[in-house]
């Protein structure tokens, strides 16, 4: 949905248009759903679950543009998946993980990303290799369509210091898929 | 090893998905196809109903109102705050005008009449003092207390008790309270006197003492029993004349002790020549304490008078001290009042 319909539905849903707030559902559920999945895989389903109903419930107490939303959606989910870790940390582990338990490798290949690689297997082939900082990033980035300003504001980082991860992350990448080197 | 050009526009647009892979290097054409891929797709669906979303929508802008709804609320507080405060602002303004006008006619009690001008005084407000002196020298009394009425009736035993204590104050010739003092320390007596065309002692000396209360006010002690000492009985007079005329002064350390009970009976008992000499009335009209301290060998003696009316006349209290020495009297007077 273009950013000029988005602010058409949120405005609607401040008027208490149920469609308004249906139309910024299906605009950013995919994303929220993509990031949650590559966060906390084991709760991606709580946690998108959750971060709706918290902006459905409270989206009285927002205010801005669609773009605004947008990164309003992505902090809730970022809390939420801090709490998930937070609450995972508590929980004494008496169960080690096996080979078999581990998802397989994926052996993504250029053609693989071109033609057959979902929006999932894509997200996961870009993040996987990545340091946890540097994935949050490109997910930020890439899946949430967030800008540096919004990604700082999301985790609480300077604009400087994302562009500074995001570009370790980008000469990585480059590095993996294909990149002979990259210069800063 | 050539580098790559990874500059903040080329990173912005890859990560955005902005740029098409064959717009790119060929050794980031990959990366810029799997960035495309990754981004969501736009009829990703599951993990939570979109019907349960907007009913939770739905519910949460009947439980909490918009903002623009608080923000009416928000402006009707602070309207009602603002109209409160101006109410407030009002009264106390008409509050303060009152007391203002109260000190300005000096008719405050006076106490806080007299913080009151002092305080005022340092930011250059001239406002009448109290009427009623309550600083140390003057005799205190009750009236300091008494709002002035409009009537100058005054109750015949407390107009007794005023008068013993106004009476204690006027004839010193000491440090103690000068005539006027006393007159400005009494403006209630001094304005039932004038009403009666009369002058305070006048006034004064046609009020009869309450029944039952001879002693009140003035109990003449003429003498406590001399003890051992010789000094001669010193005519002490309450209510703080401190009259003492010890004829002797004769060597002794006399000590004597008079006591005025409650129907102003009194005694004197003073084995040394010294009395003391205390008298109570009961009936509101006065309490008189007369003190007489006769000591050594030149018979010095001590008065001590005190007034007390209970009926909010007046509560005076009067010291006067002689001293004698051997047959030459000398008087010394002061009247540390007390209100």
């Amino acid at each position: 949905m273009e950013p000029s319909n988005l602010d058409a539905a949120l405005d609607a849903a401040r008027a208490g248009d149920e469609s308004g707030f249906s139309a910024l559902f299906r605009a950013f559920h995919p994303a929220l759903v993509l990031y949650a999945r590559r966060r906390a895989p084991d709760s991606a389903e709580d946690i998108v679950s959750q971060t709706w109903l918290d902006a459905a419930s409270g989206f009285a107490t927002f205010a801005g543009d669609a773009e605004d939303f947008r990164a309003w959606l992505f902090t809730i989910a970022h809390h939420r998946i801090a709490d998930h870790y937070r609450a995972r940390a508590r929980r004494p582990r008496h169960v080690d993980l096996t080979e078999e338990d581990l998802p397989p490798a994926t052996e993504a290949t250029e053609q693989q990303a071109l033609d057959t690689l979902s929006s999932n297997e894509a997200v996961d082939a870009l993040t996987r290799e990545l340091p946890p900082d540097q994935a949050e990033i490109v997910l930020l980035r890439v899946v949430a369509g967030l800008s540096v300003e919004q990604v700082a504001r999301v985790t609480g980082r300077r604009p400087g210091t994302v562009r500074v991860i995001q570009h370790r992350a980008l000469r990585r990448l480059a590095k993996i898929w294909g990149g002979e080197g990259v210069t800063p | 090893m050539g580098g790559l050009p990874f500059d903040r526009g080329l990173t912005d647009a890859l990560l955005a998905g902005k740029i098409a892979p064959d717009d790119v290097p060929d050794e980031l054409r990959s990366l810029a196809a799997l960035i495309r891929a990754a981004r969501p797709a736009a009829a990703l669906e599951g993990f939570v109903a979109e019907s349960d979303v907007v009913a939770a929508f739905s519910a949460g802008r009947r439980a909490q109102p918009s903002l623009a709804t608080a923000d009416r609320h928000r402006r009707k507080s602070l309207l009602a705050k603002a109209l409160t405060a101006k109410v407030a602002a009002v009264v106390a303004t008409f509050a303060l005008g009152g007391a203002a006008a109260a000190a300005a006619t000096g008719s405050l009690p006076a106490p806080v009449q007299s913080a009151l001008s002092k305080g005022l005084a340092h930011v250059g407000i001239a406002l009448p003092k109290p009427t009623t002196q309550i600083a140390t020298g003057s005799i205190g009394s009750g009236e300091a207390l008494i709002r002035p009425t409009t009537t100058t009736t005054i109750p015949p035993g407390a107009a007794y008790g005023l008068c013993t204590a106004y009476g204690a104050a006027t004839p010193h010739t000491g440090t103690g309270t000068s005539a006027p003092a006393a007159k400005n320390t009494y403006p209630g007596l001094t304005a039932a006197a004038k009403a009666a065309g009369e002058t305070v002692q006048q006034y004064c000396a046609s009020i009869p003492p309450p029944s039952g209360d001879t002693a009140a006010g003035s109990p003449t002690i003429t003498g406590g029993k001399p003890g051992t000492g010789t000094t001669g009985p010193p005519s002490t007079t309450g209510s703080g004349t401190g009259t003492g005329t010890p004829t002797g002064g004769l060597p002794a350390n006399g000590h004597g002790h008079g006591h005025g009970q409650a129907n102003g009976a009194s005694h004197g008992n003073g084995p040394n020549g010294a009395s003391h000499g205390n008298g109570n009335g009961p009936n509101g009209a006065s309490h008189g304490n007369g003190n007489g301290h006769g000591n050594g060998p030149n018979g010095a003696s001590h008065g001590n008078g005190n007034g007390n009316g209970p009926n909010g006349a007046s509560h005076g209290n009067g010291h006067g001290s002689s001293s004698s020495h051997g047959p030459a009297t000398t008087s010394q007077g002061s009247t540390p009042g007390r209100s």
